[in-house]
């Protein structure tokens, strides 16, 4: 908790947060998007929000969602940017390094624009609009013809040495699997680098709200790799981060050799703090992990939604609005999608992952 | 000179089929400033997706052409422009010349690329063989192995712990044989009942392998002795191939270079015509020109479009406020130098005065009687005359002229205070020695700041004159009531001092004085008619007031005694130049100056030189921009960037 001077540095910060925190959709917001009958009239219901700038003029019918979704996220990788200016030092350097997850999604983006053969005009829809503040020549890469080419232009980087290693397996079995992973376990190597440079309160909420990002991303990466792509012990060690706040390489190795996902989540956070109720126990692991990578997004979601009730001079007001923020575009992706397969407003809710009365924000 | 250069707005109508061709004529005139988008108004709606895209053609073909150019170390140099540049088939003509010298660049580098690869291979294998070598086993042995499974292979040093890390499921053995840059040379080991493990582990960790080599057989030694054969073989290809490069270069270097100019051209025109308003079959160009260059432009328009086109010219007093006249200096080259100290400030703005000329006088004066000694001086215009010549380098535009400037006015400085390299005993004084008379020369420099203040407050009206906004200079705190107010408490503290009463009236023009200060908002407003008088609470706007004017009276104080800096920093250099002479004299023997004294007094100056040039230049700056700019001068003009073809390509 920052006091003192600290605590003026950070007024600022709390005032641009607090208004970009009114943008935030109100319970009248979600009801409209909710109840709308079908995806043209959810669009109109978003149109009317703060969201309503990244919808194109002509955008009525069926829209894109994957491109929807790059728009959605520019509009947060603006507000990282709006409340980086307003915090100094070591902390400024935090949210420099979270604001490159987006850029990272872009790079992922466009290897697969490339590699699907798309032109640069249908890549440059998919990428999350960067605007100026962002250092890698987009054009250019844009304009890349293959992949190895496109490795090399990522000289400069901090991604070249990663693209270069993985580089050979992409070659040999034609996935772009091994770079993706590469780029993944560079760029989230920094998060943590930073969050060590902050002072002692500062560290400890990052550690509490970034540091279980990477926690729950290492966790259910090991966990896709395992169930999904079928994957061996010893790659699922290899392609995962090697320790973050409370997963390490032994927590790795045990759910590379079959451990239950509720085990391994109740071991880390104990019993009963995330919320597992949902989670089909009878079901196969295939089945089990949607429900258990939306009950770890609501307990971070949860985590992000105490830190901005807390004191409001620090770091955790700033970062839980940018999680907040983040997680209700995935939501907004969740119900624009939801409507367009013509699912009821229960079933949608189920989905979201802010599907609680919170803040007086009565959604059901 | 004391104001940018006079603007005309012009406004040019051309036919579609003519819009290349006055695009191109406008662009090799290189005097208009293009108007921004709100300016065009409906024309701005026109739609100019053709030309973007075509610029956009243009700058990937750009951005090859330079790639091909960091390819082959070439560095991008001027080239003349072609005379004849055809927007719209340019770029097929520089793509079939352009992809024939990228494959063929593109085939060497591959071959290079291969070849360096497997010059490293042929390194890592001698390491591996080093590593055999007391085993005397024979290699095809090592590929038959029933019990053991072998991998030898490169992999990030970084990913080795988790490598170990991965393999918790077997016995391995790994053995680290080399390690190069980020990378590590390893032998890894299992029972070959677990090899798909050891091979998962090894390619999940980024394992490049490195096969033992199949061409050879023999133990590790004899293999050894084959190796270097190998690896001399392809150091020559490699050595062939980079001379292929470099002869590829020489043949292809012009035509890159003809194209990388013809290619910028054609894109800054695109990039122009796509910026222009078009509606129908009609483009509009809208923008800024000096005035006394409209006439050629017309012409030049004219000839372009073959009499065609349309061309009007507004000044830019027809369109009040809402545009914003773009600025052009126009000083002599000797000034540009103290053109670059003005502009780091800020850009005089259309309405504003330019500034140079009068910091031309001051700052080299300033300049000069902080730094006076005839020598030092001297030292400095010598340099600035090498930079002039170029024989030695300027860090920066018109450098060269401001020290030869401030060196000139340094040694008539010097030549007042009789000081040569810090010797005052050598040349006569023609005014006053510093440290015998810093009275005087504290005052002498008030005065001068006097002078320069005065030089401040007339700008300040002067601009207000071109603005047509004097009823507004005359409440402001740099307009005529401070002017006044600053000559009546000057008169106030004066006179006592010269040993005259100050009259009644004085006080009286004081108090008055300060009132309009004081009130100068509402005054201002009254006299400009605009209503209300005040914005917000009164209480708020009295208390605001007062510490406006509290601030004012002060600075009337700060500003005048700031530079009494000049003498002291004349003192101080005295000063300076006095310990070098000290210490010399601590080194000098009975007979005279010894070999250590005159180094002393070499490098003594030179130290003074630099450390009191730097500090006396950054006080000469800082009295001009607070105490001077501060009166009058706002830096908030537009930038004059004429459309204009690119003068040399660059990286």
């Amino acid at each position: 908790m920052a006091l003192g001077i600290e605590a003026i540095g950070y007024a600022s910060a709390y005032a641009r947060v607090a208004g970009l925190k009114a943008q935030l959709l109100a319970p009248a917001d979600w009801q409209a998007l909710l109840t709308a009958d079908d995806v043209r009239r959810t669009l109109e219901a978003l149109r009317a929000t703060a969201y309503g700038r990244a919808l194109r003029a002509d955008e009525t019918g069926e829209p894109n969602l994957e491109t929807l979704e790059r728009r959605l996220l520019g509009l947060s990788a603006q507000n990282v940017l709006k409340a980086r200016g307003q915090v100094r030092g070591a902390a400024r350097t935090l949210l420099d390094i979270w604001w490159g997850h987006y850029e990272l999604e872009n790079l992922k983006a466009i290897f697969r624009g490339i590699e699907h053969g798309l032109s640069p005009a249908q890549m440059r829809d998919y990428l999350i609009p960067l605007g100026e503040r962002s250092r890698i020549d987009w054009e250019a890469l844009l304009h890349e013809r293959s992949v190895p080419a496109l490795v090399e232009r990522m000289a400069g980087t901090h991604y070249i040495n990663p693209l270069r290693n993985a580089l050979h397996l992409y070659q040999r079995h034609g996935t772009l699997f091994p770079l993706e992973v590469a780029m993944d376990v560079r760029y989230y190597r920094d998060v943590p680098a930073a969050i060590k440079r902050l002072g002692a309160d500062e560290r400890n909420v990052a550690t509490r709200l970034l540091g279980t990002q990477l926690d729950i991303l290492n966790i259910l990466w090991a966990y896709r790799y395992r169930v999904y792509y079928q994957l061996s012990a010893e790659e699922i060690v290899n392609f995962t981060i090697w320790h973050t706040v409370h997963t390490d390489v032994a927590l790795i190795q045990d759910i590379a050799t079959g451990a239950p996902a509720v085990e391994i989540i109740e071991r880390i956070w104990g019993l009963g703090t995330v919320d597992l109720s949902d989670v089909p126990l009878a079901a196969s692991e295939a089945d089990q992990l949607p429900a258990i990578e939306l009950a770890l997004r609501r307990y971070w979601h949860g985590l992000a939604r105490r830190a901005m009730q807390g004191y409001p001079f620090g770091l955790g007001y700033v970062l839980g609005y940018l999680i907040l923020q983040e997680l209700e575009v995935t939501d907004l992706v969740t119900v624009i999608e939801a409507k367009s397969l013509g699912w009821s407003r229960e079933r949608v809710i189920r989905r979201l992952i802010d599907h609680r009365a919170a803040d007086g924000r009565q959604v059901e | 000179m004391f104001t940018p250069a006079k603007m005309s707005e012009v406004d040019i109508f051309v036919y579609d089929e003519q819009i290349e061709a006055v695009a191109m004529a406008i662009a090799r005139f290189g005097a208009l400033h293009l108007a921004e988008d709100k300016a065009l108004g409906q024309w701005a709606t026109g739609g100019s997706t053709e030309w973007s895209g075509r610029a956009s053609q243009y700058a990937q073909q750009e951005r090859r052409l330079l790639d091909l150019l960091a390819q082959l170390d070439l560095e991008p140099q001027a080239v003349p422009i072609p005379d004849e540049l055809d927007l719209r088939r340019d770029v097929s003509r520089c793509e079939a010349s352009l992809s024939g010298i990228e494959e063929r660049v593109g085939a060497l580098r591959e071959q290079e690329a291969t070849l360096r690869r497997a010059l490293e291979r042929w390194t890592l294998v001698s390491h591996s063989m080093d590593r055999l070598a007391p085993l005397w086993i024979r290699l095809s042995e090592l590929r038959q192995l029933q019990h053991l499974h072998l991998v030898a292979g490169t992999i990030p040093t970084e990913n080795m712990a988790r490598l170990e890390a991965s393999l918790f499921r077997i016995p391995y053995s790994l053995i680290p044989v080399h390690r190069y840059g980020d990378r590590s040379l390893v032998f890894a080991f299992c029972a070959q009942e677990h090899a798909p493990i050891l091979d998962r582990a090894l390619e999940s960790a980024f394992l490049e392998p490195l096969a033992l080599p199949e061409e050879y057989s023999g133990t590790a030694q004899e293999t050894l002795s084959e190796l270097m054969v190998a690896e001399q073989r392809d150091r020559g290809r490699l050595d062939d191939v980079r001379a292929d490069l470099r002869a590829l270069a020489r043949q292809a270097g012009g035509d890159l270079l003809d194209m990388l100019a013809r290619v910028r051209a054609d894109r800054a025109v695109a990039e122009a015509i796509a910026r222009f308003g078009h509606r129908e079959h009609v483009y509009l160009i809208a923008g800024w020109t000096p005035t006394d260059r409209v006439t050629e432009l017309r012409a030049a328009v004219e000839s372009a479009s073959q009499g065609r086109a349309t061309f009007e010219e507004n000044p830019p007093e027809s369109f009040g406020a809402q545009r914003r006249v773009p600025t052009l200096l126009r000083n002599p080259g000797v000034l540009k130098g103290v053109e670059g100290l003005v502009t780091t400030y800020g850009l005089p703005g259309y309405k504003e005065i330019d500034p140079t000329p009068l910091v031309a006088v001051t700052f080299v004066t300033m300049f000069g009687m902080m730094f006076g000694d005839v020598g030092h001086g001297m030292f400095l215009a010598l340099v600035g005359l090498l930079m002039l010549l170029k024989i030695v380098p300027a860090p920066g535009k018109g450098i060269d002229t401001l020290l030869l400037a401030c060196g000139l006015s340094s040694s008539v400085f010097g030549a007042l205070y009789g000081s040569l390299f810090g010797f005052e005993d050598i040349l006569p004084h023609l005014w006053l020695q510093p440290m015998d008379d810093i009275l005087t020369l504290l005052l002498s420099a008030i005065v001068f700041g006097v002078v320069v203040l005065h030089i401040g407050y007339g700008c300040r009206i002067a601009t207000a004159v071109r603005q047509g906004a004097l009823r507004a200079a005359v409440f402001d705190k740099n307009g005529l009531a401070g002017l006044a107010l600053y000559w009546t408490l000057g008169a106030l503290v004066l006179l006592p001092v010269l040993g005259h009463s100050a009259p009644a009236v004085l006080y009286v023009a004081a108090l008055l004085l300060i009132g309009a200060l004081y009130l100068s908002e509402p005054l201002t407003r009254l006299l400009t008619g605009q209503r209300p008088l005040l914005h917000g609470s009164k209480v708020e706007f009295g208390v605001q007031a007062f510490f406006e004017l509290f601030e004012t009276l002060i600075g009337y104080v700060s500003n005048t005694l700031s530079y009494v800096r000049l003498g002291a920093f004349a003192v101080a250099h005295a000063g300076l130049s006095l310990v070098v002479l000290i210490l010399a004299q601590m080194f000098s023997g009975e007979g005279g100056p010894s070999f250590a004294s005159i180094v002393v007094i070499v490098f003594g100056n030179l130290a003074v030189i630099g450390f009191e040039g730097l500090i006396v230049a950054i006080q000469t700056l800082r009295l001009e921009y607070y105490e001077l700019f501060g009166k009058f001068f706002s830096g908030e003009g537009v930038p004059f960037k004429p459309l204009a073809l690119p003068e040399a390509p660059s990286a």
